[in-house]
């Protein structure tokens, strides 16, 4: 059973929250380095290679005599006993899960490692390097882009081996995981553009009111006069398509008090079109505006629905683009891309509990008109809040504190932060695109109809133009500081 | 008087229960009819006003939704019996 009572309910046996713990328990470990001892550093990484037996290594300088394979099998026993913890929580089957994971971080990393091959990673410059006269230089979009494919092979061909995995198979789970490491990582990007990073937030902000109140009436109304939608199925709707996927349709169902199918019917197209975003999107971004890699970003934010397709397919485009500049000889900085996607896209989520709340009061009080007799409780904005935006912004501070208070910390903060927010984050990124890929199963938009072609005609004809006119009225003309800036 | 429900839906009905009792109904009118109705069968003849807060079991969900929220709604509605 799984109800919430209290302002504490599902801090034991919640994704949301068990995202936070498994990322504040990594962040905790990264801050000790402040004291000289890198409890981090056994993190397994992939490199760039052209020799297989150089496509592993040991993270931190402090485990440099480790065998890059002894860091591998560390870097799964301490995730396995992560997930594992976080799975027997939330009540899941620990044993099947254990199974699942297993095959899913062996997936992982062999797509990790495939990818970082120098034919499909190296940047030109780096050809001579590995000894490669020819590239596809994708960085380490590669290896993104190959995970969501093998992911999408057994999501849709190998269906007994998608349901072997799916008590393992949680990208939102990792995703917000892997957020809540970004967060360090946008701290010691503060550290070194504090202007870029709040104006990023700001225009985040505004994102925020483009999706509730721009986006969600013309769906909204779309729904009800083209489509003949019920007001609840049209609601539900509005909600998945405008502000955050899933999260947002079961927050509006739940606030109008709508039969569990609806929100579970809209919930099944919204990840099957996210996936469709997902795979489009970065590619067609980055190939119609290669010179607007900010715009692009927060354009990602608010028109790719659930975190976790969001932040891949921002993953995706920051790569994409970096590996397209770096063949002018511009070499962006890592992280801003994804960081102007996902940026936005936890603003809007931030505000779905009190959307919600306001839906409820709508519903109660106008459409339903029982006032009086049964009440909606302002717990309900908490109790839909999404908790890893907690974590993150724990991350984000506490590293532009240390920059702002304690400048001389900086160097040793680092070495720990450094480990978290790359190595890691990346193997969260990696596990929620197979992941992703896993649980979406196209046949399921069979039978769909109308459904279907609303959300389809809103985000092609509404959603997506809208969020890039208002991406590039902010943003157009930025772009990432150069390395070594 | 306060009174604690899980509430749940069938796919066609709303339930509501706890230890005491079991209601159900195709709306949330037929519900909480059925609430009172055993709400006054039972020994609460003498209390005026009952409020019965109902919370709704997420566990309802399919186990891949669960991911990506943890909450449904709770409603809390008033009778005078």
């Amino acid at each position: 059973m799984t109800v919430n009572r209290s302002w504490t309910s599902g801090m034991r046996d919640s994704e949301d929250w068990w995202a936070v713990w498994l990322g504040l328990i990594m962040f905790a470990a990264g801050l000790v380095s402040i004291g000289g001892v890198d409890l981090v550093g056994w993190m397994a990484k992939t490199k760039i290679w052209s020799d297989f037996g150089r496509s592993v290594a040991v993270s931190g300088k402090a485990y440099g005599d480790w065998n890059p394979l002894g860091a591998l099998v560390m870097t799964y026993a301490v995730f396995t006993g992560l997930t594992c913890a976080g799975a027997k929580a939330m009540d899941l089957n620990v044993a099947r899960f254990l199974k699942g994971w297993t095959v899913l971080f062996l997936i992982t990393w062999a797509a990790w490692i495939i990818g970082h091959e120098a034919h499909l990673a190296a940047p030109v410059n780096k050809w001579d390097k590995y000894g490669i006269t020819w590239g596809l230089s994708l960085g380490g979009g590669a290896s993104y882009i190959l995970a969501l494919i093998v992911g999408l092979v057994i999501g849709n061909f190998f269906k007994p081996l998608a349901a072997f995995l799916s008590e393992a198979a949680k990208p939102e789970w990792f995703i917000k995981t892997a957020i809540v490491y970004l967060g360090i990582k946008v701290g010691l990007m503060t550290m070194e553009a504090a202007g870029f990073a709040f104006e990023l937030a700001l225009t985040g902000a505004c994102a925020t009111f483009v999706a509730y109140m721009l986006f969600w009436p013309i769906v909204y109304a779309a729904a009800r006069r083209l489509f003949r939608l019920p007001r609840d199925w049209s609601a539900v709707l509005s909600s998945g398509i405008s502000i955050c996927g899933v999260s947002a349709a079961i927050a509006t169902g739940g606030a109008i008090r709508a039969r569990p199918v609806i929100a579970v019917m809209v919930s099944m197209l919204i990840v099957i079109y996210a996936m469709m975003e997902l795979i489009i999107l970065p590619g067609f971004y980055a190939g119609v505006a290669p010179d607007q890699p900010i715009v692009n970003g927060a354009a990602m934010g608010m028109t790719v629905k659930t975190d976790g397709a969001d932040a891949a397919a921002g993953a995706i485009l920051d790569e994409l683009m970096r590996a397209r500049a770096s063949l002018e000889g511009i070499n962006w900085e890592e992280g801003w891309i994804l960081t102007a996607s996902i940026m936005t896209k936890l603003w809007i989520d931030m505000f779905i509990g009190v959307w919600a709340f306001v839906l409820a009061l709508i519903w109660v009080y106008h459409v339903e008109r029982s006032p009086g007799q049964s009440t909606v409780g302002l717990s309900e904005v908490w109790f839909r809040f999404p908790k890893f935006v907690l974590g993150y912004v724990l991350c984000w501070f506490t590293y532009t504190g240390i920059a702002l208070f304690w400048p001389d910390l900086i160097a040793a903060a680092k070495v720990g932060a450094g480990t978290v927010q790359s190595p890691m984050r990346k193997m969260m990124f990696m596990l929620t695109f197979v992941s992703m890929g896993v649980v979406t199963d196209f046949s399921k938009l069979r039978g769909m109809g109308r459904l279907a072609l609303l959300y389809g005609l809103a985000l092609i004809v509404v959603i997506a133009p809208v969020a890039y006119f208002v991406a590039w009225t902010f943003h157009h003309g930025m772009t990432p500081p150069l390395m070594g800036e | 008087m306060n009174i604690r429900m899980i509430l749940g839906h069938d796919g066609t009905r709303w339930i509501a229960c706890n230890d005491s009792f079991t209601a159900t109904g195709r709306t949330f009118a037929d519900l909480d009819l059925q609430v009172a109705s055993a709400l006054r069968a039972e020994s609460c003849e003498n209390r005026s006003r009952v409020t019965v807060s109902m919370d709704f079991d997420f566990a309802a969900f399919p186990i891949w939704m669960r991911q990506y929220a943890s909450h449904y709604f709770n409603r809390s509605i008033t009778f005078d019996l």
